[in-house]
C-alpha cells in the first residue's frame, strides 16, 4: 500500500515538475532542471531583460539553488536607489589585521570556505614599508596587532573609471548607478581579461565548481551579488549589494572588531563618510592610474 | 605517399579533444593557472601565433609595393601560413575560456560585443576578419585558380595583418595594472620580433619546396628581412633594458624578475636568457648560407620563448598587490597546446601541397625570372 502511495506521490511530483517546465516552451518535455539549464544558457543580458524576464530568472535561480543544495532561498534584483552612490573609507590606524572582514565576507557572499575565493586581501606591512612589494599576504601571528606592523585591507575599490569594465569583451560587467561594479554571472564567458586589467587584484575566477554545503548557504540572494556562482565565471566584491540596497551595512563593516571601516552614501552630506572625506587626510590606492576608486584610506593623527 | 603523417595528426587531434573535454568538465583548475597567474601557455601561444599570422605581409609587400610579380604565388604560401596561424590562435583563445559555449555573447547581433571600448573586441573583429579574408582568397585560388595577387584584397589582407599584430599588442599594453606590458614599445617590439620569426618560419617552409617558387632571390630576401628585423628587435630590447635597469623602480619589477630570475619559476631568469641566446646564435649563423635553416629554426624557438609564454607569464609576477606568484603549465595545457600546434602544422602542409598542385598551370600567368642558363 505504502508503495502505491509513494508511487502516486512520485507521479504527482513528476507532473508538477513537468508543468513548471512547460513554462519553457522549448523544454516542455524535458525535466525541469534541463529547462532551467536551457533558460540560463539562452537568457538575455541582465540589462536587456524585461522585468518579467528578470522575475523568471530569479525564480529559476531559486530552483537551481534548492536543487543543488536543498536550501530554500530568496533571490532579489533590487535596483540602485536614486540619490545613492556608495563609498567606503578605511582607517588604517584602527585596522588590527584580525581578518574578521574576510571571514564575514566569505560567509555573506556564498564563497567556498577553501580560501581560494576571498574578495578581501589583508596584507601585513613593516612600519618602514609603504609599497606593496614585500607585503606579507599570509601573516599568521599568534596575536594581532603585532608590534611594528600595519595592515592594509584591499578589496574591490568600485572605481568610477573601472579598467575591468572597459576590458570585458561582452559587457558582462558594468558600473551600476549607485557606483557598484557588478557582474552578470550568466553572461560572463570566462576570458579573465577583467582580472588582468584590475590594478587592485579584486576579481576572482571560479577555476572549478565552487564547493558549498547547505549550512554554508546564505539564503538572502541578489542576482548581481551573492547568488551561488558556477565554474568558469568571474566574481568580485559588490559592497554586499544584497544588503546595502536594503539599507543594511556590508558584512565586512559589521564584522570589523575595531571600527576601522566606514561605509556610506557619498551623496549624504550629513553622513559620517562625508565627514571623514572632508576632515581627514585621505588617499586612494594607486591614484596615479586614474581609476578614481570609491574607496578611501585614512589614518588618525 | 605515406599515410603515417595523417594518422599522427588524427591521433594528436583526438588526444587534444579528449584533453579539452577533460578540462571543460573539471574546470580550468586542471591548468597551472590560478587567481594570481591568470593567463599562461594558451594565451602565450595565441600571442605568438598572431605574430606569425601577420608575417604573410612580408611577402605581400614586395609583390604589391615593389612590383616583384614573380613572387606572387610564393605569397600564396604565405597566405596559407597566415590562415593556419590565425585559426590556431583562435583555438588557443577558445580553450582558454571558462565557458566557451557562450562565445555567441561576443557575436554582433546575437550578443553584446563591447565595441569599441574593449580592446579584446577589436582583436576578435580583426582576427576573424583576417581569418575569413585569407580563407576566402585561398579558397578562390584553389577553386578557380585565380591568383589572389591580382586582387586589391591582398592589400587589405596586408593591412589587416599589421592590424592584428598591433591590436594584440595593444590588448596587453592597454593595462596600467600590468607594468610589464604597459609600454609604448610593446607594439613595435612585438612586430619586429614577429617579422623575424615569421620570415624564419617561411625560410624553413621554402627550403622544403623545390622549384621556381622558392627562388634564391626569394630566400635571400627573407634572410635579409629576418636579419634586419632581428637587429631592430635587439635595439628596441636594449632601449627597454636601459630604462629598466638604469634607475630601477617598482614599475619595472616584473621585467627585472623576468631577466634576472626568480628561484623556482620555469619562466624567469634562464628562460629569457635562453630565448635571447638562441636569437643571438641565429644572428651569428645567418652569415653562412648553409647554416641559414638552422638560424631560422633557432630564431623560431627563441622568439616563441620570448613572445609566447615569456611575454605573458612575467606580467603577473609580482601580482597587482606585489605578491610573487608561480606558474607551471599542467600536462593538460601541454597536451592541448601540442595538439593545436600539430593540427596547425598539418593543416599548413596540406594547404601548401594543394597550392603547389595548382602551381604548374599558372606558370604562364606569372612573369618568372629565368634562372641563369648553364654555359659550358
Amino acid at each position: 500500500m505504502s508503495g502505491v502511495v509513494s508511487r502516486r506521490q512520485l507521479l504527482q511530483g513528476a507532473a508538477v515538475t513537468t508543468a513548471a517546465a512547460a513554462s519553457t516552451a522549448a523544454a516542455a518535455t524535458l525535466p525541469q532542471s534541463w529547462g532551467d539549464a536551457l533558460d540560463s544558457l539562452l537568457q538575455s543580458h541582465f540589462r536587456q531583460m524585461s522585468s518579467e524576464e528578470v522575475q523568471q530568472a530569479l525564480r529559476r535561480i531559486e530552483r537551481e539553488v534548492q536543487r543543488r543544495y536543498q536550501v530554500s532561498v530568496h533571490c532579489q534584483a533590487t535596483a540602485a536607489q536614486p540619490g545613492v552612490v556608495f563609498g567606503y573609507a578605511l582607517n588604517l590606524s584602527r585596522c588590527v589585521g584580525a581578518r574578521r572582514c574576510v571571514e564575514a565576507c566569505v560567509r555573506e557572499n556564498n564563497c567556498p570556505e577553501d580560501g581560494h575565493t576571498q574578495y578581501i586581501r589583508v596584507v601585513s606591512q613593516d612600519r618602514d614599508n609603504r609599497t606593496l612589494e614585500g607585503a606579507d599576504h599570509y601573516f599568521q601571528p599568534r596575536q594581532v596587532p603585532e608590534q611594528g606592523r600595519w595592515y592594509l585591507p584591499v578589496q574591490c575599490q568600485q572605481c568610477a573609471d573601472p579598467p575591468c569594465v572597459q576590458a570585458c569583451p561582452v559587457q558582462a560587467t558594468w558600473r551600476e548607478p549607485d557606483g557598484v561594479v557588478v557582474i552578470d554571472y550568466d553572461w560572463c564567458i570566462g576570458c579573465r581579461y577583467c582580472a588582468v586589467a584590475c590594478p587592485y587584484w579584486a576579481r576572482r575566477f571560479n577555476w572549478q565548481q565552487p564547493e558549498l554545503t547547505a549550512d554554508q548557504i546564505n539564503p538572502e540572494l541578489h542576482y548581481l551579488g551573492n547568488r551561488p556562482r558556477s565554474a568558469g565565471v568571474m566574481e568580485k566584491c559588490t559592497f554586499c549589494i544584497q544588503r546595502t540596497r536594503q539599507g543594511k551595512l556590508p558584512a565586512c563593516q559589521e564584522a570589523c572588531p575595531s571600527g576601522a571601516r566606514v561605509f556610506g552614501n557619498l551623496l549624504d552630506e550629513q553622513g559620517e563618510l562625508r565627514y571623514i572625506l572632508t576632515h581627514k587626510t585621505v588617499f586612494r590606492l594607486k591614484e596615479d592610474l586614474a581609476t578614481h576608486p570609491s574607496f578611501w584610506y585614512f589614518t588618525d593623527p | 605517399m605515406s599515410r603515417l603523417p595523417g594518422r599522427i595528426t588524427g591521433i594528436a587531434v583526438l588526444v587534444g579533444l579528449l584533453a579539452w573535454f577533460y578540462q571543460l568538465q573539471g574546470g580550468l583548475q586542471l591548468t597551472g593557472m590560478n587567481n594570481q597567474l591568470l593567463w599562461g601557455l594558451y594565451i602565450g601561444n595565441f600571442i605568438y601565433l598572431v605574430g606569425i599570422a601577420a608575417s604573410a605581409v612580408i611577402l605581400v609587400v614586395p609583390v604589391h609595393f615593389f612590383a616583384q610579380r614573380q613572387w606572387a604565388l610564393s605569397a600564396v604560401v604565405g597566405e596559407c601560413l597566415a590562415l593556419m596561424a590565425v585559426a590556431a590562435a583562435l583555438l588557443f583563445v577558445t580553450v582558454d575560456l571558462g565557458r566557451p559555449w557562450l562565445f555567441f555573447h561576443g557575436l554582433p547581433g546575437l550578443g553584446t560585443l563591447h565595441f569599441p571600448a574593449s580592446i579584446m573586441s577589436w582583436d576578435l573583429l580583426v582576427l576573424v576578419a583576417y581569418l575569413l579574408l585569407n580563407g576566402l582568397l585561398l579558397l578562390r585560388f584553389l577553386l578557380t585558380g585565380r591568383s589572389p595577387a591580382s586582387v586589391p584584397w591582398m592589400v587589405l589582407a596586408a593591412v589587416l595583418g599589421i592590424a592584428i599584430h598591433t591590436v594584440t599588442a595593444f590588448l596587453l599594453a592597454a593595462n596600467p595594472a600590468r607594468p610589464f606590458w604597459h609600454s609604448p614599445l610593446l607594439a613595435p617590439r612585438f612586430i619586429a620580433s614577429a617579422f623575424a620569426s615569421g620570415s624564419a618560419l617561411m625560410i624553413l617552409i621554402f627550403y622544403q619546396i623545390k622549384g621556381a617558387m622558392a627562388s634564391v632571390q626569394l630566400l635571400n630576401y627573407l634572410v635579409r628581412v629576418m636579419t634586419v628585423t632581428l637587429l631592430i628587435h635587439f635595439f628596441l630590447l636594449a632601449a627597454e633594458l636601459f630604462v629598466l635597469f638604469y634607475h630601477p623602480t617598482d614599475h619595472g619589477h616584473s621585467a627585472r624578475l623576468f631577466y634576472t630570475g626568480l628561484d623556482g619559476s620555469l619562466f624567469h631568469g634562464g628562460w629569457a636568457w635562453w630565448a635571447l641566446s638562441l636569437q643571438g646564435m641565429a644572428l651569428l649563423l645567418v652569415r653562412w648560407s648553409r647554416a641559414v635553416p638552422w638560424a631560422a629554426l633557432l630564431l623560431v624557438i627563441g622568439v616563441w620563448m620570448e613572445k609566447g609564454p615569456g611575454l605573458v607569464v612575467p606580467a603577473f609576477v609580482p601580482t597587482a598587490l606585489g605578491e610573487v606568484a608561480f606558474y607551471r603549465p599542467s600536462w593538460v595545457e601541454w597536451t592541448i597546446s601540442a595538439a593545436i600546434m600539430v593540427w596547425g602544422v598539418s593543416g599548413l602542409i596540406w594547404l601548401v601541397r594543394k597550392v603547389l598542385r595548382r602551381w604548374p598551370s599558372h606558370a604562364a600567368d606569372v612573369a618568372l625570372v629565368p634562372s641563369q642558363p648553364h654555359r659550358p
